[in-house]
């Protein structure tokens, strides 16, 4: 469908700066995924990218034509962007086909249009309910189908999900992203969820207090956040200091191996995820670390255990499965896989 | 654009402020000081407060206790007794007055006038809070009882704050008519203001002492308006989304129903089947007879287009200051809706003279004409008007209208086909409340109306005054039968006939 492309947008209520310099890109049918927690400004950039609100200074612009700028303003309903609010907000007046239609012209109302996107998420034969006889899921389902109805060249997503409940969160994510990719849309998720962002989206952009702090493909940014806050935001991390000699740095968890690690003597902040540490002997040859089962945390697939290491440092590892160990058992340790590491500037 | 529209609208609603103040500015401040600085202003000006202050919490008790056991127990026929509890808005005061007076000779004062008022105003009260506890969300109740609270603390900590602003604006709605009650007053023989002000037009060839009484009429509604912001406070105003709602949950009264239902109908008794008796008896045994009915029908067809008018006009000027107020709620936009509360106060007499006196120098093609009355009616009911649209424009969220407008609507479209659908039910019962006032309004009416057009009101009015009785009967019988169809249409609004949905 469609490119859009934010250039150092900006925007401030009275003293408070919501938009800091924010820069953008969403390609041709991907999904970007814009996390932070509360009050980062996220919700703010979707109204001006929705035209709810305009932008002090700055640029936007969908397949190349400025939508808003500090002197030009396109108003909502001639950006041809739809947008599926918290909560769904479907139009308690109009039925589901009177809400899936609202972005029809008269021509298209006939057609089988409606019927297509509500076969779509998933819905067909709903159209004569009213909302109110919906369950939350369905409601959120009404409000992307009627969003998607009209061919939007851009969907935008505030927070969609956060009002259902975990089961059918995961379910209608899957469906949502399916249904997105069948319309060959281009989308712009807003949300606090990490699993959500990191599950869904093309690319993540990181948001804290109005400025983007990182933007890439997800699987990096988890991988190689750009600073500790990030590191923690994304996912439980354990943050530890060490000094790197040649490639590798002694901790409380062992000797770990870096190999981004520059050459000599350096102190650096390891960022490591409790899938990376295992417990039980690691094959190398170093002496294994030791750590106490402090609790554990059965998720069905998976285990989480919280240990403490023999400087007293708290950290968490997650296991395939239910795990045999009981609390208060001591277990060697050891950490798989590359590990992230900040310098120091 | 929305301002702009309000401001022309409380522009227009001021049109008889403006004429008293160029009016008193005109007296000079000797005469003006000479009128006010008196003994006899001190007496009635606290006369006055008493009686509204009096009737305000007669109607405050009255109307959220019968709300509160016509919504929220399990009273018999409660059904029933909510629409008895709505009708005496249908009963204009000073008919209201005229039974009680006619029934009980040498009645007259302040007690009988606040027995009165009461009777006649507590539906005021009665049907925003009866909506409002309908309407309020159960769990909340339910987290407060499960967090230790008694039934009693429950209500005073929860309930009494979620219904707080039906209450605090019925109560308000109160004041000021009482402020600015004429008939009433007059006919039983209260000496407040509003009849101190009409004994002054009366007497002299000069209006100025009138209009300086009137002026400190004023200066009493900002009393009144600045109490009720002072205890204002801010709550949420937009309707939750979310879907699920359960019924309210009712109290078992147990032994106590029948007592409770005795004491409704008592209250109905004594405002409703007053008048109906009072009126039956005068048309039995009165000694003057009716006119034609081809006179009563005119009249009935007048009031009807009379009132039309004036709740067309009064809506059309309330939309735009209705919608900011919901929409956009700040310092410019309370001191509109204040301004518009001032003329609100003002009695009937004095917008009446005042819109004379405007029609005569400034807009004579309107002069003698529906319109000018209209204009009248507007002047007085705006508020009634605005606290209905902006109750209704809560139905549409903003976000709504938005969702729509990313779907590719124009504004005028989108106002159309989502704002106007949501807030259409909200509006008509504002227009109905409108409707209804303005049938019951006589000096306005009696100034303003074209020359030799007579409404039911006025029939009623000129009837009794040369003691026709049973002339006057069956223009107030009509006028109070015509009068319970939109009453009746705000009581199905306010949600109280609601049947019980599931368990």
């Amino acid at each position: 469908m469609s490119r859009l492309e934010i250039t150092a947008l900006a925007k401030g209520f009275g003293p408070v700066t919501a938009l800091d310099a924010v820069d953008l890109t969403v390609p041709n049918g991907t999904l970007l995924a814009v996390l932070g927690p509360s009050g980062c400004g996220k919700t703010t950039l979707l109204r001006c990218v929705a035209g709810f609100e305009r932008p002090d200074s700055g640029v936007i612009t969908i397949d190349g034509e400025v939508v808003a700028s500090g002197t030009s303003h396109t108003p909502p309903h001639r950006r041809r962007i739809a947008i599926v609010p918290q909560e769904g907000a479907l139009f308690p007046h109009l039925s589901v086909r009177g809400n899936v239609a609202y972005g029809l012209g008269r021509a298209e109302r006939r057609t089988s249009r409606v019927a297509e996107v509500l076969e779509m998420v998933g819905l067909a034969g709903y159209g004569d309910r009213m909302p109110h006889q919906l369950s939350g899921g369905q409601q959120q389902r009404v409000a992307l189908a009627r969003a998607l109805a009209p061919r939007p060249s851009l969907v935008l997503l505030d927070e969609p999900f956060s009002a259902l409940d975990a089961g059918l969160r995961t379910d209608l994510r899957r469906d949502v992203r399916a249904a997105l990719r069948a319309a060959d849309a281009t989308g712009v998720l807003v949300t606090h969820d990490q699993a959500e962002a990191l599950s869904m989206a093309d690319a993540i952009a990181v948001m804290r207090a109005g400025r983007v702090l990182q933007f890439g493909p997800p699987a990096d940014v988890y991988r190689a956040p750009a600073d500790p806050w990030i590191a923690t935001f994304l996912g439980e991390a354990t943050l530890i200091e060490a000094t790197l000699r040649d490639g590798r740095a002694d901790t409380a968890l062992g000797t770990v191996e870096v190999p981004s690690a520059p050459p000599g003597t350096v102190t650096a902040l390891l960022m490591i995820r409790p899938e990376q540490i295992h417990p039980g002997p690691g094959p190398s040859s170093h002496a294994p670390a030791k750590a106490l089962v402090e609790s554990l945390d059965f998720y069905g697939p998976h285990t989480l255990l919280t240990l403490r290491l023999s400087d007293g440092t708290q950290t968490q590892a997650q296991v395939q499965g239910p795990h045999p160990l009981p609390i208060g058992t001591t277990t060697p340790i050891h950490i798989k896989g590359p590990t992230h590491t900040w310098l120091p500037t | 654009m929305l301002l702009l529209l309000s401001a022309a609208a409380v522009a227009v609603a001021s049109i008889p402020l403006v004429y008293l103040a160029v009016r008193t500015s005109e007296a000079g401040m000797a005469r003006v000081l000479d009128e006010v600085v008196s003994a006899r202003v001190g007496t009635l000006a606290l006369r006055t407060l008493a009686l509204a202050a009096v009737v305000t919490l007669g109607c405050l008790v009255l109307g959220v206790g019968s709300a509160f056991v016509v919504v929220r127990t399990d009273m018999p026929a409660r059904r029933l007794l909510g629409v008895l509890a709505a009708l005496p808005l249908a009963v204009p005061t000073y008919v209201a007055a005229f039974a009680w007076t006619s029934t009980f000779r040498g009645l007259e004062g302040f007690w009988p006038a606040a027995l009165v008022l009461v009777l006649c105003s507590y539906p005021y009260v009665f049907l925003p809070v009866a909506a409002s506890l309908a309407g309020a969300d159960p769990a909340q109740e339910e987290i407060s009882r499960s967090l230790g609270r008694g039934a009693l603390r429950t209500f005073t900590g929860v309930t009494l704050r979620q219904i707080r602003p039906a209450v605090a604006g019925g109560g308000l709605l109160v004041a000021l008519y009482v402020l600015s009650d004429f008939g009433a007053v007059s006919i039983i023989r209260a000496d407040t203001f509003t009849r101190a002000i009409f004994i002054e037009f009366d007497l002299g060839f000069d209006r100025t002492g009138a209009l300086v009484l009137s002026s400190v009429l004023v200066l009493l509604t900002t009393v009144v308006l600045a109490a009720e912001t002072v205890t204002r406070s801010r709550g949420a105003r937009f309707a939750s989304l979310s879907s699920g709602r359960r019924p309210p949950n009712r109290v078992a009264l147990g032994a106590a129903r029948w007592p409770v239902v005795a004491l409704l109908v008592g209250v109905a008794g004594l405002s409703l089947g007053m008048t109906v008796f009072s009126l039956a008896r005068r048309m039995a045994v009165g000694v003057s007879r009716p006119g034609a009915w081809s006179d009563v029908l005119t009249a009935a067809g007048n009031s009807l287009w009379l009132s039309l008018a004036g709740a067309a006009l009064t809506m059309a000027l309330a939309l735009p200051l209705g919608l900011l107020t919901a929409r956009a709620p700040g310092v410019l936009t309370s001191t509109l809706n204040h301004l518009s509360y001032l003329s609100h106060a003002l009695p009937g007499l004095v917008i009446g003279l005042s819109l004379v006196f405007f029609g005569i120098n400034v807009a004579y093609p309107i002069y003698q004409t529906t319109w000018l009355l209209a204009l009248g009616y507007a002047a007085l009911f705006l508020p009634l008007a605005v606290t209905s649209v902006s109750g209704a424009a809560v139905q549409a969220p903003p976000i709504l209208e938005e969702t729509a407008r990313s779907l590719g609507k124009r504004p005028v479209t989108v106002f159309r086909t989502v704002t106007l659908p949501l807030t259409l039910p909200g509006i008509g019962a504002g227009a109905a409340l409108v409707f209804l006032t303005c049938m019951k309004e006589l000096p306005a009416t009696l100034l303003l109306r074209p020359t030799g057009m007579d409404t039911l009101a006025t029939k009623l009015w000129s009837n009794t005054s040369v003691a026709a009785y049973a002339a006057a009967a069956p223009y107030a019988a009509l006028l109070v039968l015509l009068a319970s169809l939109p009453t009746w249409l705000l009581a199905v609004r306010s949600g109280i006939l609601a049947k019980e949905v599931g368990p």
